[in-house]
């Protein structure tokens, strides 16, 4: 009965013109994905990434891969950093030799995470990184831009199955309203997810076949891409109940997804700035709001550096995330469960 | 099992303050059709949803077939046909028909047969592959049927059933309903429509401001309200003799002259002998003589004036 549910989204959602041009975009992603990249053999017969668009080796891929190895190494250790960089500007018992030192301490760190970078680069061939980061911007790209369609495309979800003279004969038929919340939630997972993964499994097929490099991390990223999906469909979800309301779904979509993240994110490269101007209480919020809110930007740099084997996996902004998405569908299931229709 | 419905003190209380529902006790046979008459803000479709659990019961205990109405597996063998329904407009008339026959547990080739059925039993068939965006009122009320009757269920919920249809559509629904219950289906009927419910229904309740204010047979109700049977009307020539004569009557009959002769109205079965008598004794030619009964409209429009506490009566 739950599946029938979940075609019941799938028959939904081919009606959606904005759900058939993500599929669509996804589509040309991975054919241009596919098309483009190419080995390139120079004169000294050293192996390079290129594209069809030319028949010069193209570098700079190579040099992103260990510029974004190097940031997700600092990355890692930011908490800490934070700490010493806080105490060096608000600490007023330090002399000015000691906090002199701390500074010292924090660059190091950044000279370190660079060098570890490029010690690390050179463990893997240069023609390799090229294609690892181009797979990197591929998926990031598509999933960035195909996030912003899937709010889109499932915000009506809800609010349609809820609409006055269409939920009466769903619940009475013998199944639990439980079933039937977790039914409509499903079917947008499984939708997206089996677009993200089908792409994924394409672009590691096609990609491996165009430059003979078969790339098994692209696969690692689905579970994190549709848990990012499946977090912002949950808040879709929850408003789409309570409001009854695709615009305001639609709405509190982009607003998580494009105004609080981006929000959270400039603010949080603020933060050693405002803790250097000693607005220790407006850092702290910030600081705050990060492990309130959730970050999906942060989500989305996970899953991508885990495309480029990175040492990055930050427990904070997941569980911050996992609490929202339970918390968003025992909310919206509390709602669904106890409302007359 | 006697009863396919059975209500306890059922109640609905919206937000604390608005009583859609006041303790209603209804007891619906098995196999019957049962008819839920009401003005409009009655509680009648309020009554419907809460024994679906669509809305939530504030006080008191339903069941349906034995089981708890709140119970899933309750709805297990319910069709229900809700007013003012809207289709996903995205859906073939088959297609609504399999996704709402899917989520009743149906499925393959049985469900897919069953469709066929259904969809001619309410003569859809020819319009079964086309989007329900392009069917009229009436057909989107037959479709409903359809999907209501998948499974064959046991007891089906029709709220206001021929709302937009036309006459000889009304003609058929009705026949479509009588022969559902034949089959041994319980009807629980949901509709303004006095007439229909009158020809149609084995039992009534009158549903008023949340209260049942009656329940029982056709004839019970309107015999409740003063409709025993005994009123009768006779109509004869209009003639002197016969002038002279209802002078003679005239405390006890009430008298309209029209153009088929006197009308004369006697609530008593004495006096109707004694008036055919005399009659016949002076040779004036009668005309007809006809039972006056109070139809259910009047009963209804009786029962809702009154009010509810004077009213509320369950009668056998």
């Amino acid at each position: 009965m739950i599946r029938a549910v979940i075609g019941d989204t799938w028959r939904q959602s081919k009606q959606q013109v904005v759900f058939i041009v993500m599929l669509v975009v996804m589509l040309l992603a991975l054919v241009a994905g596919i098309a483009l990249p190419r080995p390139v053999v120079t004169a000294d017969g050293e192996k390079h990434f290129g594209t069809i668009l030319s028949d010069k080796p193209f570098d700079y891929f190579a040099q992103q891969w260990t510029n974004e190895y190097a940031k997700t190494l600092l990355k890692g250790n930011e908490a800490s950093r934070n700490a010493v960089r806080r105490d060096v500007f608000t600490d007023k018992t330090l002399t000015p030799a000691e906090r002199n030192a701390r500074i010292q301490v924090l660059q190091r760190e950044q000279r370190i995470a660079r060098d570890e970078a490029v010690s690390k680069a050179t463990d893997v061939p240069e023609y390799r990184r090229g294609v690892e980061y181009y797979i990197h911007a591929v998926v990031g790209g598509m999933f960035k831009f195909t996030m912003l369609l899937f709010i889109a495309a499932c915000a009506g979800y809800f609010p349609a199955m809820l609409g006055n003279g269409a939920v009466d004969i769903v619940l009475s038929k013998p199944l639990s309203r439980l079933q039937i919340y977790s039914g409509k939630y499903l079917g947008g997972v499984v939708l997206y997810t089996a677009a993200i993964a089908a792409f994924c499994v394409l672009l590691f097929v096609g990609i491996g076949m165009r430059t003979g490099i078969y790339h098994v991390r692209i696969l690692y990223s689905i579970p994190l891409l549709a848990f990012t999906a499946m977090l912002l469909y949950a808040i879709l979800a929850l408003i789409g109940t309570a409001s009854r309301s695709a615009t305001m779904a639609l709405v509190t979509g982009y607003v998580f997804y494009v105004v609080v993240d981006s929000l959270i994110n400039a603010l949080m490269n603020f933060q050693p700035m405002l803790q250097q101007m000693g607005w220790e209480s407006v850092a702290s919020v910030v600081s705050v709001l990060r492990h309130v809110l959730p970050n999906f930007g942060m989500l989305n740099d996970m899953a991508l550096a885990s495309l480029l084997n990175m040492p990055v996996f930050e427990l904070a902004p997941f569980a911050v995330a996992l609490a929202w998405l339970f918390g968003c569908l025992g909310l919206g299931y509390w709602i669904f469960s106890r409302r007359d229709y | 099992m006697d009863y396919a419905i059975e209500t306890r003190d059922l109640s609905k209380t919206y937000n604390g303050r608005i009583h859609a529902l006041k303790g209603i006790n209804l007891r619906v046979r098995t196999a019957s059709c049962f008819g839920l008459l009401g003005p409009n803000g009655a509680g009648k479709s309020t009554l419907v949803k809460t024994l679906l659990s669509i809305v939530h019961a504030s006080n008191g205990a339903a069941q349906l077939l034995g089981r708890d109405h709140r119970d899933p597996a309750a709805r297990k063998t319910v069709g229900y046909l809700p007013e003012g329904h809207r289709f996903p407009l995205y859906l073939t008339g088959r297609g609504v028909c399999q996704y709402f026959g899917q989520l009743a547990g149906l499925s393959g080739a049985e469900l897919a047969r069953d469709i066929d059925a259904k969809l001619a039993l309410v003569t859809m068939s020819e319009w079964a592959d086309t989007r329900v965006g392009k069917y009229s009122k009436g057909m989107l009320q037959r479709l409903g049927l359809a999907q209501a009757m998948l499974g064959n269920p046991a007891i089906l919920f029709l709220d206001e059933p021929t709302d937009g249809v036309d006459p000889v559509g009304r003609f058929e629904l009705r026949n479509l309903i009588r022969s559902i219950q034949a089959s041994g289906t319980t009807i629980f009927l949901n509709s303004h429509l006095l007439s229909e419910v009158e020809e149609i229904c084995d039992e009534i309740a009158i549903l008023h401001r949340g209260s049942i204010m009656q329940q029982g047979s056709v004839a019970s109700i309107t015999a409740s309200v003063g409709g025993h049977g005994k009123n009768c009307l006779v109509t004869f020539t209009t003639s002197p003799i016969a002038a002279e004569l209802l002078l003679r009557l005239a405390p006890t009959a009430t008298v309209h002259n029209d153009q088929r002769g006197f009308q004369v109205s006697l609530d008593s079965e004495s006096g109707i002998s004694a008036l055919i008598d005399l009659l016949r004794q002076n040779r004036v030619d009668i005309f007809g003589i006809e039972q006056a009964r109070i139809d259910l409209e009047d009963a209804f429009i009786e029962l809702i004036k009154s009010p509810p506490d004077a009213t509320a009566r369950t009668n056998p």
